[in-house]
């Protein structure tokens, strides 16, 4: 089970035009992606190299599938797929390529990320 | 560029191509039916085909590529569900967030947290390699399912 801490502070909210009290979660550290490879190989006693290999191949399908439309499920990780941002308009003349203003790639996590989730002990601070 | 996943039997091209298809839908703020854009969803793609089709791409067997997956998804939860934000490689960076009702004062904001406490969540960030494969992908535009604009990168 995870232990995080949320920490409240203060910082102007302009729905309410005022300072109030917002909770974010504290960061420990940023794992890098070479620390978090060394580490998933040590634990689960596989080369370093197989893990590299692994992580590149992912990103390639992800490009493949998710840049051509297609959702991709990466088990217990969860769903990938593309999300775009758009303007809407009130006629189909107006449609057009430049309505899009943002592409990316988002994540739906799966039901163990999210049952894990809500098994998170929360510590509060301020 | 092309490239043949033959375990799924088709060609995808290696620049990618969105479609966007706008349908009329009414819009709550402006109290009209508008024409809105949502990506064209084609299929799920299984997780035993990306595994097959990492393996093939990295010449390793696919037990290989499934222990690497399953490592790598315990070390990303251990840091992840303590506090620790984590980039996979070549993939992205992800990170937890809390959604909390804010308030006025310090010794509210914790002794009603657990009554405003909204939601825990799982963020994601993509790397800036994949983000460059992003701006580099057209886009298509269609209206009610018929051809319209291409741009080519989404900027």
């Amino acid at each position: 089970m995870g232990q995080i801490k949320v920490k409240g502070t203060k910082q102007y909210v302009a729905m309410f035009d005022e300072d109030r009290v917002i909770g974010h979660v504290e960061h420990y550290s940023a794992v890098k992606g070479d620390e978090l490879v060394s580490y998933a190989a040590r634990s689960a006693h596989i080369p370093e190299s197989s893990l590299r290999a692994c992580t590149i191949a992912i990103r390639e399908a992800i490009s493949f599938f998710v840049l051509n439309g297609h959702h991709v499920d990466l088990g217990r990780f969860g769903i990938f797929g593309i999300r775009s941002k758009q303007k809407a308009v009130t006629n189909a003349e107006q449609v057009n390529a430049d309505l899009v203003k943002h592409l990316t790639v988002g994540f739906k996590p799966s039901a163990e990320i999210k049952k894990a989730i809500a098994a998170i002990h929360i510590e509060v601070e301020v | 560029m092309e490239f043949t996943v033959y375990s799924l039997g088709f060609t995808i091209m290696g620049k990618g191509k969105i479609n966007i298809n706008f349908k009329k839908c009414r819009v709550a703020y402006s109290d009209t039916e508008m024409l809105v854009g949502r990506a064209v969803r084609y299929s799920t793609i299984p997780y035993s085909s990306i595994i097959s089709y990492a393996a093939q791409a990295a010449s390793v067997p696919e037990s290989n590529i499934e222990i690497s997956m399953e490592a790598l998804f315990d070390a990303l939860n251990y840091f992840v569900m303590n506090g620790h934000s984590v980039q996979i490689p070549h993939l992205g960076t992800f990170y937890l967030k809390v959604r909390v009702k804010s308030t006025t004062t310090k010794e509210e904001f914790v002794a009603n947290f657990s009554k405003n406490l909204r939601q825990v969540s799982i963020g994601f960030l993509p790397d800036p390699e994949l983000k460059a494969m992003i701006a580099s992908t057209a886009i298509n535009t269609l209206t009610d399912g018929q051809e319209g604009d291409v741009i080519s990168g989404a900027g």
